[in-house]
């Protein structure tokens, strides 16, 4: 007998924490419009006071949301991985962006068109619940950063967001160059390489040309501000089963 | 603060969402809303509370603090008449993870969180009313947390004034420097040295626990970009009448 006509397109696993738990219905009325696009080191996906046409769905890699001021010095805000979508605020219908969206890591995202998102927004159902979520995380995790980068010293704020790194990319080793570190913190390049140092010479990272690598996770976290944790506890109470940093 | 609304809503409740909304989800939330006093110093939630209201002030200043294990606070957050108190419990969030309180005492309306949640649900006005003030609270989040790390505290000062000022439509401020010191994040001690540098510029009056703003321009230059940056986002998505000197 023969199966199913093999002209249906495939579509491969989705690995997008928002679109993998979309029924399959949801799914497949947005395929058409979601397109597989690369995330490439250093692309700039939005600038403030830009109109956004699109929101961003990563299935690996990383982006990087932060405030700029009219110097075009930035800091943090937060990171996005496959966990969530970059662009809440076009998704939200408020195109005018207030950050910079920056890929911090290579990977992969879907990207679909803003307008698609609002519509399908308006329909009361999952996709509203999992992206309420999210934007939940990243008002959590914003706040907690207004807080952070007021009251922790630079050896706190990065282990905290070498830890949230590596959580949202699921893997011990990190790229970075100094100057992506620096942009993180909103510190100086050279407090940032002196903090880079004693983590480093305490044992918990090495970090050589760009290439970080967290070797003792827990005292990492022992030297992170309690940031790290209140935004973990979070993002695993809506990520499940939860994603792990550890390798 | 000062915005735009639609004329036949005249008689409405001076809240730009209430006053905002379309008639009919006005009339399902009308039934359930609840005029109260929200005098300085008021909670409407603390860390881990689950808010079984959420509120739209139509005067005074609401502020929402993070918290340290240590008990250090800072504010991430300033709500006037032009915003809603309880977007994390629409967004299906029971606990609350932030210390929101009254800063400068004002009055508002309330509901049910459940009633909101359903007028939420229809995905109409309301939930676009909701969705531009979630945003600007994101931008004045995002925003404090590049101010707090780059920008002094007598530049931080003056933007919290003018931003207190502007959301309560008044240019008098009646809160303690302990209160200003909280929401800076900064010692009492710095607040009190900058707060007279300010007074001795002739730029504010403060006398027991009164801040008088005298001279907003020069203010306005002593306030680091943040202030600008948010606030004309605010007017241009309120479509308020007038726009930052």
């Amino acid at each position: 007998m023969q199966g199913e006509p093999r002209s249906k397109p495939t579509v491969p696993p989705i690995r997008n924490f928002i679109l993998s738990k979309l029924p399959k219905s949801q799914l497949a009325s947005l395929a058409h419009d979601l397109v597989p696009v690369d995330l490439a080191v250093g692309t700039r996906l939005g600038e403030p006071s830009e109109y956004m046409k699109y929101v961003y769905f990563p299935e690996s890699g990383m982006i990087s949301t932060e405030a700029v001021d009219r110097q075009g010095i930035s800091v943090q805000i937060y990171l996005t991985g496959r966990e969530g979508m970059a662009g809440v605020s076009a998704a939200l219908k408020q195109p005018e962006m207030h950050h910079a969206l920056m890929v911090q890591a290579a990977g992969r995202a879907y990207r679909l068109p803003a307008a698609v998102m609002q519509r399908e927004l308006r329909k009361d159902g999952p996709l509203m619940d999992n992206l309420f979520t999210y934007l939940h995380l990243c008002m959590v995790t914003t706040a907690q950063s207004a807080l952070c980068n007021r009251v922790h010293d630079v050896e706190q704020r990065l282990s905290r967001w070498l830890l949230t790194a590596s959580d949202r990319l699921e893997s011990p080793r990190l790229e970075m160059t100094q100057e992506t570190l620096a942009g993180m913190l909103g510190s100086r390049r050279s407090t940032v390489t002196l903090a880079a140092g004693e983590l480093q010479r305490r044992g918990m990272i090495s970090y050589s040309r760009g290439k970080l690598t967290i070797i003792d996770r827990l005292r990492l976290e022992a030297t992170a501000c309690e940031c790290y944790g209140i935004v973990n506890r979070t993002f695993h109470s809506m990520v499940q089963p939860p994603m792990q940093g550890r390798s | 603060m000062q915005f735009r609304r639609p004329p036949q809503n005249a008689s409405r409740p001076d809240n730009y969402i209430l006053a905002n909304l379309p008639d009919t989800e006005y009339a399902l939330l009308s039934r359930s809303l609840l005029r109260v006093d929200l005098p300085q110093g008021f909670q409407f939630a603390g860390p881990a509370d689950v808010m079984p209201f959420v509120y739209f002030p139509i005067s005074g200043v609401v502020s929402t603090d993070a918290l340290t294990e240590a008990g250090e606070s800072i504010e991430i957050g300033v709500t006037g008449n032009e915003g809603i108190v309880g977007t994390s419990s629409l967004l299906g969030q029971t606990e609350i993870m932030h210390s929101i309180v009254m800063q400068v005492a004002g009055q508002g309306y309330r509901a049910p969180v459940t009633a909101s949640q359903e007028l939420m649900r229809r995905c109409g006005g309301f939930t676009e009313l909701v969705y531009q003030h979630i945003t600007l609270q994101m931008l004045q989040m995002g925003q404090s947390a590049l101010c707090n790390r780059l920008h002094d505290v007598k530049s931080r000062l003056a933007r919290w004034l003018l931003t207190a000022s502007e959301r309560n439509n008044s240019e008098q401020l009646t809160l303690t420097q302990e209160f200003l010191s909280q929401m800076l994040g900064s010692r009492r001690s710095t607040v009190t040295v900058m707060a007279g540098e300010l007074q001795r510029d002739g730029l504010i009056e403060y006398s027991r626990g009164k801040i008088l703003i005298k001279d907003r321009e020069a203010l306005q230059s002593s306030a680091c970009e943040c202030y600008r940056i948010v606030s004309s986002a605010y007017r241009r998505a309120l479509h308020a009448e007038r726009d930052v000197a």
